[in-house]
């Protein structure tokens, strides 16, 4: 096999790893509510997620190949630019999966690239107007109007059914509640599958294999579905516990508030051309329906993380695409990606085991959250979980 | 539209998202409420209110649905 074979079926894989953990890191965006409030079985939520996700990607092609035009010069895009964004986007969104905060994966992807086209081609390759314009302001406008959208929507729930039976209020809003993260869970699907599709057909279009004008191969399609199906069963339930349980104790109308608010942000702002993170979005849904709620306590310590994640991400992102850009270029050709790919493999199985020491799964996504200011809940010791398993388990809250 | 902002989308998605967001979510607990009374005194017109307003709904996320396929 020759070196460019290699690159490009490096960059693939890469893509298709970026994908799979696009899935997992947004689960928690269409199913952290339902899951939180018992309308779902977290392992239910995650299977229906992950089918709709996957049905998602094969709706639409139309934004396909378009990550991170407007935002670097597209003449600094080369095959090493995309395979060390790709880096520094696995490795901010495995990061910010590690602490239980959600972060826009698009957003570490381009943040990635950016870097990685600035270690290439001087403060000349990124387009500064693309990125103020592109990941800046739709970060600030995101949660502010979602927030907006769902604590008008939580307040008039309230308000409009107060007189109705607890049982059918309960009943009714966790109904509503599936229908809304589904619908999202497929418009999922087709925003973020796309990326990746989108990163693939760059490659082979850079690489020679395909012509400009021959549109995206099936057999990427059908890959970056699976890939993104695969990664949302997984279920990202740090992500799912943090804004499920974390930001707001969420109730059912809060739930049902906060699936239709970000269901509808995300479709409208989609629609209408001025695309919008759907973590963001669901992060601001989810505080919204906080402060709609009297007596709801909103965790002001937790939703400061995730700002400062949010913050970060761009930055933080680009410095590990620049790192792995240097590494790339310093061995050249296929020794390179194979260098960067080993170092990267070693900083996955590291971020994994340290995962391991404070396990968060389907069992204890929905235990009452502790107030140490940890935004994953530890483990208790052996004695403490035996008695607490003596206890029937959390479920999700009535009202 | 500024360099950094299009401001005319940004309006468009404030107006669709307050409105139709806000609508749907209010008109699922009109639907929500009307079934209550319904159920609790009998009364046909609640129920036909419930249902009404379960249509509405319902023809709102097909209204999603077909905005996510043709965008």
């Amino acid at each position: 096999m020759d070196p460019a074979t290699v690159m490009l079926a490096t960059v693939v894989i890469t893509a298709l790893a970026f994908d799979f953990t696009n899935g997992f890191h947004d689960t928690a965006n269409s199913m952290a509510a339902p899951i939180s409030t018992g309308a779902l079985k977290p392992k239910v939520a995650v299977a229906l997620a992950a089918v709709l996700n996957f049905v998602g990607a094969f709706l639409s092609l139309s934004v396909a190949a378009t990550i991170a035009s407007g935002i670097v010069d597209s003449g600094s895009v080369t095959i090493t630019v995309v395979f060390a964004g790709l880096i520094g986007g696995i490795t901010w969104n495995l990061v910010t999966w590690l602490m239980g905060l959600p972060s826009s994966s698009s957003h570490a992807l381009i943040g990635g690239v950016v870097g990685a086209a600035l270690m290439a081609g001087g403060l000349g390759a990124v387009l500064f107007e693309g990125v103020i314009a592109k990941v800046m302001v739709p970060a600030l406008v995101a949660p502010v109007v979602a927030a907006g959208v769902c604590y008008l929507g939580t307040v008039s729930i309230y308000r409009i059914s107060k007189g109705a039976p607890k049982s059918l209020r309960s009943d009714g809003y966790r109904i509503g509640q599936i229908g809304t993260a589904s619908l999202m869970s497929l418009a999922h699907g087709t925003n973020d599958a796309q990326k990746t599709m989108g990163i693939i057909t760059l490659a082979l279009i850079v690489s020679g294999s395909q012509s400009e004008d021959a549109g995206t191969p099936f057999w990427v399609v059908f890959s970056c579905a699976v890939a993104m199906g695969l990664g949302t069963y997984l279920g990202g339930w740090r992500i799912i516990r943090t804004l499920g349980k974390g930001l707001v104790d969420i109730t059912p109308p809060q739930g049902f508030a906060a699936a239709g608010s970000s269901t509808t942000v995300i479709l409208a702002s989609s629609y209408l051309g001025f695309p919008l993170s759907t973590t963001h979005v669901s992060t601001g849904s989810i505080l919204g329906s906080g402060l709609g709620r009297r007596k709801s306590e909103v965790r002001w310590a937790v939703a400061g993380r995730m700002a400062l994640a949010w913050l970060v991400t761009l930055p933080a992102a680009a410095l590990v695409g620049a790192v792995a850009l240097s590494i790339a270029d310093a061995f050249g050709g296929a020794t390179g990606f194979a260098a960067v790919s080993v170092l990267a493999v070693i900083t996955v199985c590291g971020l994994y085991a340290l995962s391991r020491r404070t396990r968060v799964d389907h069992t204890n996504v929905n235990d009452e959250w502790t107030h140490d200011g940890a935004v994953v809940a530890k483990r208790p010791k052996r004695r403490t979980r035996e008695r607490a398993t003596s206890r029937p388990p959390a479920g999700g809250r009535s009202d | 539209m500024t360099d950094y902002v299009d401001l005319r989308a940004l309006a468009l998605v404030l107006l669709a998202s307050f409105g139709g967001g806000v609508g749907l979510i209010a008109l699922y607990a009109v639907g929500i409420r009307a079934l209550a009374v319904g159920q609790d005194e009998g009364r046909r017109g609640a129920t036909v209110v419930a249902v009404a307003s379960f249509t509405v709904v319902v023809a709102g996320v097909l209204i999603g649905l077909y905005l996510l396929v043709s965008a």
